[in-house]
């Protein structure tokens, strides 16, 4: 009879302290997040900030959000990334945009067509590979729509679901185990803006 | 048959290491990731109590809200080509824009390269002006196939700017054109090109000092 009693104030308790310590973990993150975003903001250039549990990245300088994109789907693989800023090490895509070469006098020559030689947001990939510092990696793709991009997504996912658990398997064994985010966007042109977007050496911070 | 057996045998051999293997790279992978949400803080900010975290919180969040702009800001999507002339986060005037091309071009007779991308980052507008003259720098004649004049005054040329002008640095200005109708198509030299009734607003409305946001 005391057990019954007692049994449920002991699990409240428990629950209580729990919930305490989880939002007191949630407030530290928070904290040590502003302070690496100060320190970003100090200087004129973009950086961005990933967050996980809210499905977004946000584009921002000196704190002003610029642009903002929804992430359709997240998964994660090995272990948490730093709370700290980390610079795109690399971006890598089957296909690199070209930026076009000039031929000085080239403009003055009469044309019949109209051509423009520019290196716009359709040009650039949908499907990417974000390379940052602390041995993270971030995949990008727009989510399937056509046959097309089924396979290639099977493939993907073959390869999230098998190959990288393995490799990752290896890595660990070798003590440099990885930090693997897997995003798809809803569609294509939103993964396109984010590699323009990501200039090269942005920094950003991951919250989680 | 008894082939066939050791080929059972080899291949349930290989499936079961397979799915051995599988398992202990999700037992070393999955874990972890599930602990990205309360992976621990160092043992001096965990003794800090609630309360104070809080008004530390706070008081960081303030710090970071004062470093943006206050009044005016222009925000530049060099994507999109979007100018967004904004007061106090409300939206007074969208705008569609040109900017950078990012071509390359590169002087034939010496070592320069130049990248003709619109600049990214925070700036603010330095200077305005009406009526603005252009000073051709090098790059403009050597893209024309000529050799680059040493008097200053075979630069200057009139009307290309359109009527208005606002200087951000570097020889970068939000500036007007007379190819309205590649407005929203990415083909400058790296400035910001507007079209009339836009830049005269923003010249008129954006004072000197404004912040200005490129992304």
């Amino acid at each position: 009879m005391t057990m019954r009693r007692v049994l449920p104030v002991f699990l409240a308790a428990a629950l209580a302290v729990s919930a305490a310590a989880q939002d007191k973990i949630s407030v530290l993150k928070d904290s040590r997040l502003v302070k690496e975003e100060l320190a970003l903001a100090k200087n004129a250039a973009l950086y961005f900030v990933l967050d996980i549990k809210g499905k977004t990245i946000v584009l921002k300088a000196k704190g002003v959000v610029l642009k903002e994109w929804k992430i359709g789907k997240i998964r994660l693989w090995g272990g948490p990334p730093p709370l700290a800023a980390l610079t795109v090490l690399k971006k890598s895509s089957l296909v690199v945009p070209q930026r076009i070469k000039i031929m000085p006098g080239e403009a003055e020559q009469e044309s019949s067509t109209f051509e423009l030689d520019a290196l716009e947001l359709k040009d650039m990939p949908a499907t990417y590979t974000l390379i940052l510092e602390s041995r993270t990696v971030v995949y990008i793709r727009p989510r399937a729509k056509n046959i097309g991009g089924r396979i290639g997504n099977f493939g993907h996912i073959l390869n999230w679901y098998v190959g990288l658990p393995l490799k990752n398997l290896w890595l660990y064994l070798k003590k440099k185990p990885l930090t693997m985010i897997d995003i798809a966007f809803a569609n294509e042109s939103e993964a396109q803006s984010l590699y323009w977007a990501m200039a090269d050496k942005i920094k950003g911070l991951i919250a989680r | 048959m008894k082939t066939g057996k050791i080929w059972l045998l080899a291949g349930s051999l290989v499936a079961g290491g397979l799915i051995g293997l599988g398992t202990i790279a999700y037992y070393v992978s999955l874990p972890k990731a599930l602990g990205w949400r309360t992976a621990a803080f160092e043992a001096a900010e965990e003794s800090k109590s609630q309360s104070r975290l809080d008004a530390e919180n706070s008081a960081l969040k303030k710090k970071l809200a004062a470093m943006g702009p206050r009044g005016y800001a222009i925000l530049i999507d060099s994507a999109e080509n979007k100018l967004y002339l904004m007061k106090e986060g409300r939206l007074l005037r969208e705008a569609v824009v040109s900017c950078g091309s990012g071509s390359i071009l590169e002087d034939p007779g010496g070592q320069r390269k130049w990248i003709f991308d619109t600049p990214r980052g925070e700036f603010f507008v330095r200077y305005k002006l009406k009526d603005p003259d252009w000073v051709k720098p090098d790059w403009a004649f050597i893209e024309e196939g000529k050799v680059p004049p040493k008097n200053q005054a075979d630069r200057v040329e009139s009307g290309t700017l359109g009527d208005y002008a606002l200087g951000f640095g570097d020889g970068y200005f939000i500036h007007g054109t007379l190819y309205t109708r590649l407005l929203g198509r990415n083909v400058t030299h790296g400035c910001v090109r507007v079209g009339d009734k836009d830049l005269e607003f923003i010249y008129q409305t954006a004072p000197v000092g404004t912040k200005i946001y490129i992304y």
